[in-house]
């Protein structure tokens, strides 16, 4: 009867520990009846072992204490011995016994998290990306970019794991172990910011949940937890050692804040230069010495104050006049000047990727049009050299650069239409739609690449309910409405 | 566009006459053949910036030019802008975290 409550008790616990993964609104009582369960189950434990060798049944109180042991220990031995001594092989077999994961992804997480420990060594990523199934999911996502982070690449582990989120069902320990790197990362960053607003997309881990108290008692939010809240959190975490050193040694954040704010405040401003040319000289200078969406606006602005000012080109017809130049000479040089300093601004514009500047005329249309044909016949391009691999059988890539090629299109693309907004991407989008479209269908017909392909089709349904093309909404909802084949 | 500025490689006004320029350019190529002088460098909105002979040469037959003195008077003058500000997170993080919490290489 006892065992059978063990029994039962063991499976409620795996279960709570998944529920409590997937839903972050439970996070706090789920937490709290899994302490309750766990006391239980220690408990339990200690006093049947007790009663059987006061019953004079040592051998079987040693069994049933070894088969418990068995179910328990896996995971406190993947934490304490396995990832940190980098032992990948010893984390995949543990794993396989770890109730907290599906014996299906966590081994290969929880192996990956340990090659990594070890820097990632060429056999360990051969053998663990030997494990993985053919078809790229979440956890696949995950432990490639676990591997990318022992093997140095912190930026691409960063990229894959926020990636998780365009996929339609990650799985859970993805998410989790997603979670939680990138709430350390965040705060190892500073970017604390970051880690609050990814409340909305993470579910709460144990130390994730540490962190985000850390981060709105950082951001001064009003509904920070109080000392003792962190501190109960701090407890219910991981790592105490580490992270206790890191809660003791926290400076007063609202004091380096209001710092900054004051020398940002004290620092002196340079006067503008009065004459409306040197203004806009000094704008070109400055926007093309420290490219930003600011910067490249300013320098706009300040080119139409003096281009479109009706009386610059008879000035400058003028002193072309004086400087020797016949009329024809001078209407071409002024034009060319013009022309010149327009092209500077549409280079500008597209590289910091700066708002379209409004306007039906002048110096602003120019810029438009210039920087809107730039944006529009690299993303041609873009897609003309997507187009001819995905056409071209033998120009398949490992899923994983498949995925990151995908990530780097989509994001290229976002980036390069938004400036323009939703009329410039109106004209965009059909060349993403074809290119994108052919590449999201060979993935699900020939290479059974179903995550991804859906992935794709989603983000493009996405973005043609944004532009309002019909067609292409009615269709890819059609192909996104498809359920993805179980492996 | 300062990198480029003949104006300010030659160290005259906009406003500076044919006459003006060759005076200046040949007055700067003597002070860069001897050394003498601070003629090595020039100031530009870029911070000072080195001044050679041919920088000089290629300045003064730029300003020549008309064609190319319209073009280079319309851009000249650029004075320095303070860098952006670097700053974007209000805090400190915590280093070195995901190494000391088990994540990632040792």
């Amino acid at each position: 009867m006892r065992g059978f409550a063990l029994a039962l008790a063991l499976r409620a616990r795996a279960a709570l520990w998944r529920a409590r993964a997937a839903d972050r609104r439970r996070f706090v009582p789920l937490t709290l009846l899994l302490a309750i369960i766990e006391g239980g189950f220690i408990a339990s434990v200690l006093t049947l072992a007790v009663t059987l060798l006061l019953l004079g049944a040592p051998i079987v109180a040693l069994v049933l204490l070894a088969l418990i042991a068995w179910l328990v220990v896996p995971h406190w031995l993947i934490e304490t011995l396995a990832i940190p001594c980098g032992w990948h092989r010893a984390a995949w077999h543990l794993a396989r016994f770890d109730p907290r994961g599906d014996a299906q992804t966590w081994p290969s997480l929880v192996a990956a998290r340990a090659a990594a420990r070890a820097g990632a060594p060429s056999d360990a990523v051969a053998w663990i990306t030997g494990r993985l199934p053919a078809r790229l999911d979440g956890a696949g996502i995950v432990v490639h970019a676990l591997l990318a982070h022992g093997a140095g690449d912190r930026a691409d582990a960063r990229r894959l794991l926020h990636s998780l989120t365009a996929l339609q069902a990650p799985g859970v320990d993805a998410q989790v172990i997603a979670s939680e790197w990138l709430a350390l990362d965040a705060a190892e960053r500073g970017a604390w910011r970051e880690l609050v607003d990814g409340i909305a997309t993470w579910p709460a881990t144990p130390l994730r949940y540490l962190l985000e108290a850390v981060a709105a008692d950082r951001l001064g939010l009003p509904r920070a937890p109080g000392a003792a809240l962190r501190w109960l959190r701090w407890l219910v975490a991981p790592a105490h050692r580490a992270t206790w050193r890191y809660l003791r040694a926290a400076p007063s954040t609202r004091s380096t804040t209001t710092a900054t704010t004051d020398a940002a405040t004290a620092a002196p401003v340079e006067p503008a230069p009065t004459d409306a040319r040197v203004a806009a000289a000094t704008a070109l200078v400055a926007a093309a010495q420290a490219p930003s969406p600011e910067r490249a606006a300013a320098a706009v602005a300040a080119w139409r104050e003096v281009l479109d000012d009706p009386a610059w080109l008879p000035a400058q017809l003028a002193r072309a006049a004086a400087l020797g130049l016949d009329p024809t000479a001078a209407v071409r040089t002024v034009g060319a000047a013009r022309d010149g300093v327009i092209a500077r601004l549409v280079q500008l514009t597209v590289t910091a990727r700066a708002p379209l500047p409004a306007g039906d005329a002048g110096v602003a249309a120019a810029v438009r049009a210039g920087a809107r044909a730039r944006i529009l016949d690299g993303l041609e391009i873009g897609f003309d050299r997507l187009h001819a691999r995905v056409a071209n059988e033998g120009g398949e890539l490992a899923m994983i650069d498949e995925w990151r090629e995908f990530l780097a299109v989509r994001d290229g693309y976002e980036a390069a239409v938004t400036p323009g907004g939703v009329e410039l991407e109106r004209v965009a989008y059909p060349h993403a739609d074809t290119a994108l479209g052919e590449w999201a269908v060979a993935l699900w017909n020939r290479r059974r690449q179903h995550h991804v392909s859906h992935a794709i089709t989603s983000w493009l349904f996405a973005r043609a309910r944004e532009v309002g093309d019909a067609a292409a909404v009615e269709h890819h909802g059609r192909n996104r409405a498809l359920t993805i084949p179980d492996a | 566009m300062t990198d480029d500025d003949p104006f300010a490689v030659l160290g005259v006004a906009v406003t500076a006459t044919t006459r003006e320029i060759e005076r200046e350019a040949q007055k700067l190529l003597a002070m860069l053949a001897l050394g003498v002088g601070d003629a090595g460098t020039y100031p530009s909105a870029a911070g000072p910036r080195p001044r050679t002979a041919d920088a000089v040469r290629a300045a003064a037959a730029q300003l020549r030019d008309p064609r190319q003195r319209l073009l280079a008077e319309l851009t000249a003058g650029a004075q320095p802008t303070p860098p952006p500000p670097t700053a974007v997170e209000p805090a400190r993080g915590w280093p070195d975290a995901l190494r000391r919490t088990g994540w990632g290489p040792r």
